[in-house]
C-alpha cells in the first residue's frame, strides 16, 4: 500500500459523511497535513546537519590518520585509528535517522499532495455552484494557489534522492559548478576512498592480529583442558585454585563486562565493512560526477 | 557411580538447537579425541589400590575422548549466565604386569554454572556453583598411577574491583564438599571424604598485556572419616595457609608464572606439611602455523613431624608432584587443530618419598564444529 494512503481513505470517509461545511473541513485536514509535512522537513535538516558534524570528525579521524602514518607517528596513528572507529556506530545511527526523516518526508508529502488534488476537485465543484461572479473569483483564486503548492510539492518529488544519507554530504555539484569544479569534487571523493582503502588494509592488519591471539588463546586453553580432564595436572585432594575470572586478554572498555576476542573481530569486521561501504559509495558518487561533466560537454 | 549428570548435562545441551530462542549458544564447543603410549616406572604398593602386583616398569597404550563447552544462558551489557561443560572417557590397555593385563577406563565430568554481575562501575561479582565427577573401572596395582573415583559439589562467591591506582583487588570465598567412592575391598578411600571452604585476597598490579597478582589465604578442612588420634578432638581438622604470586602476560605469546607457598597444619600431626611450589607455562606461534604449549610444575614438600608409617592418606600422593608437558599443535583445518604431546610426571605415592614417574607421547585432535 502507498504510503499514507490508509490516512488519505479515512480523510475520504470523513469528507463524505460530513458534507455540511466540507471546504472548511478539508482547509482544517489540509493545514494539518501541512503543519506535518514542514515539521518532517525541520527534521529531516536537522538530522542532515547532525549527519554532517559527524561525517566532518568521521573523515577527519581519517586524514588524521593518513597523515600520522606517513609521518610515521604511530601514536597519532592509533589514536586516529581507534577515533574513526569509535564513530563507527554514532555515523550508522546519524545515517539510519536521516533516512528514517527522508521517509517521514515522502510520506508526508505524498498525503499532503493527494489532500490538494481532493481539495482541487472540491473548489471546482463549489465555483461551478457558486451562487454570485465574486464568490466564484475566491474559489478560482484558491484554486489557484492550491495549483501551485501542488506543482511546487511535485517538483519535490523529481529531487527525492537528496533526502537520502550520503557519505561526504559536504562535497555536491552545485548548479553553478562547471566541469573543473565538478572533476575537482570527483577527484576529492575518489582520493577519499583511497584513503578508505587505506584504513580498511590496516583493519585487516589488526584483525589478523587479534585471529592470531585468539588462536593462541583457544590452544593454550586446549592444552590445559585436556591436562586437566582427567586430573593428570589437578590433585583431587583440596580444590583447585581458581583465579579470579579476569580476562586480561579482553578490552577494557568503561562501563559493562569487557568484550572478548571474538567480539573484538567482529566489531573490527563490522568497522571493514562500514569503510567499504562508504568507499563504495565514494566512487559511486565519483563515477556519478564525471558522467554528468560528460553529459554537459 | 559414573558422572551421570554432568554427562546428561552435556548431551542434553549438545542436542540443543543453536540459538535457541535466540538466547542459548556455545561460547566455545570444542570435540577433543587423541591417543597416547604411557610407561610408569616405580614399584611399591599403594594403600589405594585393592590389588598388588610386583612390577618396576608398566605400558599402557591408552585411547581418549572428550567434549567441552560453555553454553551462554543469559548474556547483558551488564550480567551473563554460562553453563561450563566438560567431558570425556579414557581407555587405556595396561601391560607388564605380573598377575594379569589391565584395562582400566576413567570416566569424568564436570558442570559449573556461573552467574557474572557488574556491579556499578566499580567492580564485578561472580557466583558459581559446580559438580565435579569421576569414576575408575579396573584400576590397575601401582606404578600405573590413576586418581580415584569422587564426586565433589562446590561453590564459590568472587568479587573483582576495578582498578584504584593501578591496582585491582579480588575476594574469593569458596566451599566444597568431596565424596569419594569407596570400593569394598578399598574401604580406606573413604577418609579422603571432606568439607573445606576458604577465603582468599588477591591485589594485581598491571593491565594489558602483563599482570602480576599477590594472593594470600586461608583454608579450613574437615576428614569426616579420618582420626586425629586425639581423644578430645578425634577427627582431622586441617587448617591451610597458602600465599604466593602469579605473574601473566597475554600479548602474541601468553606466559604465566606462579609461586605459591603452602603451610597446612592439623589437629593430627601426620598431615602437618609446608610446601612450596612453582610453575610456569608458555603458549607461543611459532613458523609453519605451528603453536608450542609448554608447562612445567615443580613442588617441594617437607612434613613437619617425623612419622613411623606410611605418611599420607591414599590420595593425597599426587599433592606432591611435579609435572612437565610439552605439545606442538598445528591447524590442520580452520576447526580441526592436530598435535602431539610430550609428558612427564613424577609423583609421591601413599608411601612418604616414594615416587612414581610416568612419561607419555600423545597425539590429540581439537575439533570445534561450530567454527567453520
Amino acid at each position: 500500500m502507498r504510503p499514507g494512503l490508509g490516512a488519505l481513505l479515512a480523510v475520504v470517509a470523513a469528507l463524505t459523511v460530513a458534507q455540511s461545511a466540507s471546504a472548511q473541513s478539508t482547509e482544517q485536514i489540509i493545514g494539518e497535513a501541512r503543519g506535518e509535512y514542514d515539521a518532517a522537513v525541520l527534521t529531516h535538516a536537522a538530522a542532515q546537519r547532525a549527519l554532517e558534524v559527524i561525517d566532518r570528525r568521521f573523515y577527519t579521524a581519517i586524514f588524521n590518520g593518513d597523515r600520522a602514518r606517513s609521518a610515521g607517528d604511530g601514536v597519532r596513528l592509533a589514536d586516529a585509528r581507534s577515533a574513526a572507529q569509535a564513530l563507527v556506530g554514532t555515523l550508522t545511527d546519524a545515517m539510519n535517522r536521516v533516512a528514517a526523516a527522508a521517509g517521514t518526508v515522502r510520506s508526508s508529502r505524498q498525503l499532503l499532495i493527494d489532500l490538494l488534488i481532493l481539495y482541487q476537485v472540491e473548489l471546482i465543484e463549489l465555483a461551478e455552484a457558486a451562487p454570485s461572479a465574486a464568490q466564484r473569483s475566491d474559489y478560482d483564486a484558491l484554486l489557484s494557489d492550491t495549483s501551485n503548492e501542488l506543482a511546487e510539492l511535485e517538483g519535490d518529488l523529481d529531487d527525492g534522492s537528496s533526502l537520502d544519507p550520503v557519505a561526504r554530504p559536504d562535497i555536491f555539484v552545485d548548479p553553478r559548478d562547471g566541469p573543473d569544479q565538478i572533476l575537482g569534487k570527483a577527484q576529492i571523493l575518489e582520493r577519499t576512498a583511497a584513503l578508505l582503502d587505506t584504513a580498511v588494509l590496516a583493519v585487516d592488519e589488526e584483525i589478523a592480529g587479534l585471529e592470531t591471539r585468539r588462536d593462541t588463546e583457544r590452544r593454550q586453553r586446549d592444552f590445559m583442558a585436556r591436562a586437566r580432564r582427567f586430573d593428570d595436572l589437578n590433585p583431587p585432594i583440596g580444590t583447585p585454585r581458581r583465579d579470579p575470572d579476569v580476562q586480561s586478554s579482553d578490552s577494557t572498555a568503561a562501563g559493562g563486562r569487557p568484550l572478548t576476542l571474538d567480539e573484538r573481530i567482529e566489531v573490527k569486521r563490522t568497522y571493514k565493512q562500514v569503510l567499504l561501504d562508504r568507499r563504495d559509495a565514494h566512487l559511486e558518487r565519483a563515477r556519478d560526477f564525471r558522467a554528468r561533466v560528460r553529459q554537459r560537454t | 557411580m559414573l558422572p551421570t549428570c554432568s554427562w546428561l548435562a552435556l548431551g542434553v545441551a549438545l542436542l540443543l538447537p543453536q540459538n535457541a530462542a535466540g538466547q542459548l549458544r556455545w561460547s566455545d564447543l570444542v570435540i577433543t579425541m587423541g591417543g597416547s603410549v604411557e610407561r610408569y616406572t616405580g614399584n611399591f604398593s599403594a594403600v589405594t589400590v585393592a590389588v598388588i602386583d610386583s612390577t618396576d616398569h608398566a605400558t599402557a597404550a591408552v585411547g581418549e575422548f572428550g567434549v567441552r563447552g560453555g553454553l551462554i544462558l543469559m548474556e547483558g551489557e551488564r550480567r551473563g549466565l554460562t553453563l561450563a561443560l566438560d567431558g570425556g572417557v579414557r581407555q587405556a590397555a595396561a601391560m607388564g604386569f605380573t598377575l594379569r593385563d589391565y584395562a582400566p577406563r576413567e570416566w569424568v565430568g564436570s558442570s559449573a554454572l556461573q552467574f557474572v554481575q557488574t556491579l556499578g562501575s566499580w567492580a564485578t561479582g561472580y557466583l558459581r556453583g559446580g559438580v565435579d565427577a569421576r569414576a575408575v573401572r579396573d584400576r590397575p596395582p601401582m606404578p600405573l598411577f590413576m586418581q580415584p573415583g569422587y564426586t565433589t559439589l562446590s561453590g564459590d562467591a568472587t568479587l573483582v574491583t576495578r582498578s584504584f591506582d593501578g591496582v585491582a583487588f579480588d575476594l574469593i570465598a569458596d566451599i566444597e564438599s568431596a565424596d569419594y567412592h569407596a570400593l569394598r575391598f578399598v574401604p580406606q578411600l573413604d577418609l579422603l571424604d571432606r568439607r573445606a571452604a576458604g577465603l582468599e585476597l588477591g591485589a594485581r598490579w598491571g593491565g594489558q598485556p602483563s599482570t602480576i597478582r599477590f594472593f594470600g589465604g586461608v583454608r579450613w578442612s574437615q576428614y569426616e572419616h579420618q582420626g586425629s588420634f586425639d581423644v578430645d578432638d578425634p577427627f582431622r581438622r586441617d587448617r591451610t595457609v597458602r600465599v604466593g604470586l602469579g605473574w601473566t602476560h597475554m600479548g602474541r605469546v601468553i606466559a604465566q608464572v606462579g609461586l605459591d607457598g603452602t603451610l597446612n597444619r592439623s589437629n593430627s600431626n601426620r598431615p602437618e606439611y609446608d610446601a612450596i611450589s612453582v610453575s610456569a607455562s608458555l603458549t607461543t606461534p611459532l613458523p609453519g602455523q605451528l603453536t608450542l604449549n609448554l608447562l612445567g610444575l615443580l613442588t617441594a614438600k617437607s612434613y613437619v613431624n617425623e612419622s613411623s608409617f606410611a605418611r599420607l592418606v591414599p590420595g593425597e600422593e599426587a599433592d606432591n608432584a611435579s609435572i612437565a608437558y610439552a605439545e606442538l599443535v598445528r591447524p590442520i583445518r580452520a576447526n580441526l587443530d592436530g598435535g602431539i604431546r610430550l609428558g612427564w610426571t613424577r609423583a609421591e605415592t601413599d608411601i612418604g618419598d616414594a615416587y612414581y614417574q610416568r612419561f607419555g607421547l600423545s597425539f590429540l585432535f581439537n575439533y570445534r564444529p561450530n567454527e567453520r
